[in-house]
């Protein structure tokens, strides 16, 4: 009869350490699945064989996902404070699907709030934490400078740059070339742009040198006398300089 | 004793009780489509399961497949069956121009009778139209590829734009391992550029090694795609994998996307064994302007190492040298 009752125990023993994993997992999924149900949230998730690179794989899509929302809703302000901001509200579930690890990552919309002040100073709504909640009991703002992209080298500035030329020399990627092309297009101030191949044989011209990795690694002004001035460094340059790259030509109107 | 073990009986079915898949899609306006789209979904799953299980052949006359979806799955099956351990699914329908598109359909890739040889999770798409009819299944590219072009904010900001370069890149490897005659013919374009390196190996007369010279073939789409169909025709199997890459969007044409993997080329004989294996560069010029129907305009490979020395050891091909969007010029139409 003990030998009966110890096979019973040890059975029940087998069938949670199978069963209990599989039961608590299940209630992992079912929240992921009521969130996924639910529109007052937008999630991302990544399957990995590492939890830490899932983790930061659903991370970076849920970036995007908060970016291309931002986009869709009309909010005006900097879309990398949105998403700064929507980071600290980021909350992980983590479950398994064989060797796998399933990071879930999700943000409640309404915790992506933000106001953008005619100052470039960004406002952004706290936490309920102790620090931003005052005693008065209203909601305190937590303010969280933007900052301003300024280089060292623009505040030496030994020739003079336009605005147009301002704005050129803070582009670093060549992603960044064809909102910058759009923008001057639509304020009519570019009369031309293209491949280096394809520049103007004369004339003043700016070129953005760009190299294999997609980062902008100089902006030139062709003078005209042919003579071509880097923008950052304010000194003669040389187009020879920067083997191995490519070059987009522009003309200011 | 025997109530005992009726009741842990039951206890086991109730927890292994895995036969179904529920299958909820989201953001679908029209009700009636939204349930015709999970129940596709499901029967598709539960038909994998089970095929799984008895070791045999993917059924698709229940899922009221086109046939040429139903041939695509045919040719994913036989090179690599799946199946869904996830028991209940909540996916979303994101809008396409012809329909809908589901995502993050996750599947285990099980081959029947032996371990698969690479990762074994992946994902698979299925694009439906306005009916919601399935118009394509297929799977996504290898989840580390796909989180290295996401992570890197390298051209592009947006999001869908990215998982429609990397699933036709997907798509675009698969072909070849389906041997794909079709996909191929659509996906070049009619003047596509065809470049192919061949590693030269050099010696003096006197039998000195010289460092090894890289000589490039120009091919048109014809003359390319014969020269493959005939490999599809003569081998028994080909493996195409992709283990690295980098995409780079045109600054001025940004509808043109210049991509860069890591590839490794192998074929195996009709009967089985290992015939010709090659690791190597491929650039593709992709053009996206007409997101239904992109086109590959350019396609190079070079080796990924030889021997420029003359030593005798190979070393990896300077990134230099390696082909990329910056090497070709695109003319305005």
């Amino acid at each position: 009869m003990k030998t009966l009752q110890n096979v019973q125990i040890l059975i029940l023993w087998l069938f949670s350490l199978v069963a209990m994993p599989m039961m608590a997992q299940s209630d992992e999924a079912k929240e992921i699945n009521r969130i996924k149900l639910s529109k007052d949230y937008l999630y991302a998730e990544a399957t990995m064989l590492n939890e830490a690179e899932a983790l930061s794989g659903a991370q970076a899509i849920l970036e995007m996902t908060v970016a291309d929302w931002m986009s869709n809703q009309n909010k005006d302000g900097d879309v990398n404070a949105y998403i700064i901001n929507a980071k600290q509200h980021f909350t992980p579930i983590k479950t398994m699907r064989g060797q796998y690890h399933r990071a879930f990552l999700y943000v409640k919309k309404s915790d992506i709030i933000s106001v953008t002040l005619d100052s470039g100073t960004m406002v952004i709504a706290a936490k309920n934490t102790e620090t931003a909640t005052p005693q008065d009991g209203d909601v305190q703002p937590v303010t969280s400078e933007i900052p301003t992209i300024t280089s060292v080298e623009e505040l030496r500035t030994a020739i003079t740059l336009t605005p147009e030329e301002q704005q050129l020399i803070t582009i670093t990627k060549f992603s960044e070339v064809e909102g910058y092309i759009t923008n001057l297009e639509q304020a009519g101030r570019v009369s031309g742009y293209g491949k280096k191949k394809t520049m103007p044989a004369e004339g003043v011209c700016h070129l953005l040198v760009y190299n294999r990795e997609g980062s902008i690694v100089a902006a030139l002004r062709r003078e005209a006398d042919g003579k071509l001035m880097n923008l950052k460094t304010h000194a003669e340059d040389n187009v020879k300089n920067y083997p191995d790259c490519g070059a987009i030509w522009l003309q200011f109107k | 004793m025997k109530r005992f073990l009726t009741l842990f009986a039951l206890a086991v079915t109730l927890t292994a009780q895995a036969d179904n898949i529920q299958v909820q899609i989201t953001d679908v306006d029209d009700s009636n489509i939204q349930a015709a789209m999970e129940a596709t979904v499901g029967v598709l799953l539960d038909e994998a399961n089970a095929a799984q299980a008895a070791g045999r052949e993917l059924n698709t006359t229940e899922m009221h497949l086109s046939d040429d979806v139903s041939t695509s799955l045919s040719m994913l099956w036989e090179n690599t069956p799946f199946q869904c351990e996830d028991q209940s699914l909540v996916l979303r329908a994101l809008t396409t121009s012809t329909g809908w598109q589901v995502r993050n359909i996750p599947l285990m890739m099980r081959p029947i009778g032996g371990k698969f040889n690479e990762r074994e999770y992946h994902e698979a798409v299925i694009d439906f139209n306005r009916k919601g009819h399935v118009e394509s299944f297929h799977l996504t590219i290898d989840q580390q590829l796909y989180m290295q072009v996401i992570k890197s904010n390298l051209e592009m900001t947006d999001l869908r734009r990215r998982q429609l370069i990397l699933d036709y890149v997907e798509r675009f490897r698969t072909a070849y391992n389906e041997k794909n005659k079709y996909f191929l013919e659509e996906i070049f374009s009619d003047d596509a550029l065809i470049i192919t390196g061949k590693v030269v190996s050099q010696r003096t007369k006197d039998g000195i090694k010289l460092p090894d010279k890289i000589t490039y073939k120009k091919q048109g789409k014809r003359e390319y795609l014969n020269s493959l169909f005939a490999i599809f025709d003569s081998k028994g199997r080909i493996d195409v994998s992709f283990d690295g890459i980098d995409v780079m969007r045109h600054p001025v044409k940004t509808d043109f996307y210049g991509v860069t993997l890591h590839q490794g080329w192998s074929t195996y004989n009709k009967n089985g064994t290992p015939g010709y294996h090659d690791d190597g560069y491929v650039f593709l010029l992709w053009d996206f302007r007409d997101e239904q129907h992109p086109q590959i305009h350019v396609r190079t490979w070079q080796p990924d190492a030889f021997d420029q020395s003359g030593s005798g050891q190979k070393t990896p091909i300077p990134k230099s040298q390696v082909f990329s969007l910056a090497d070709f010029d695109l003319d305005d139409d």
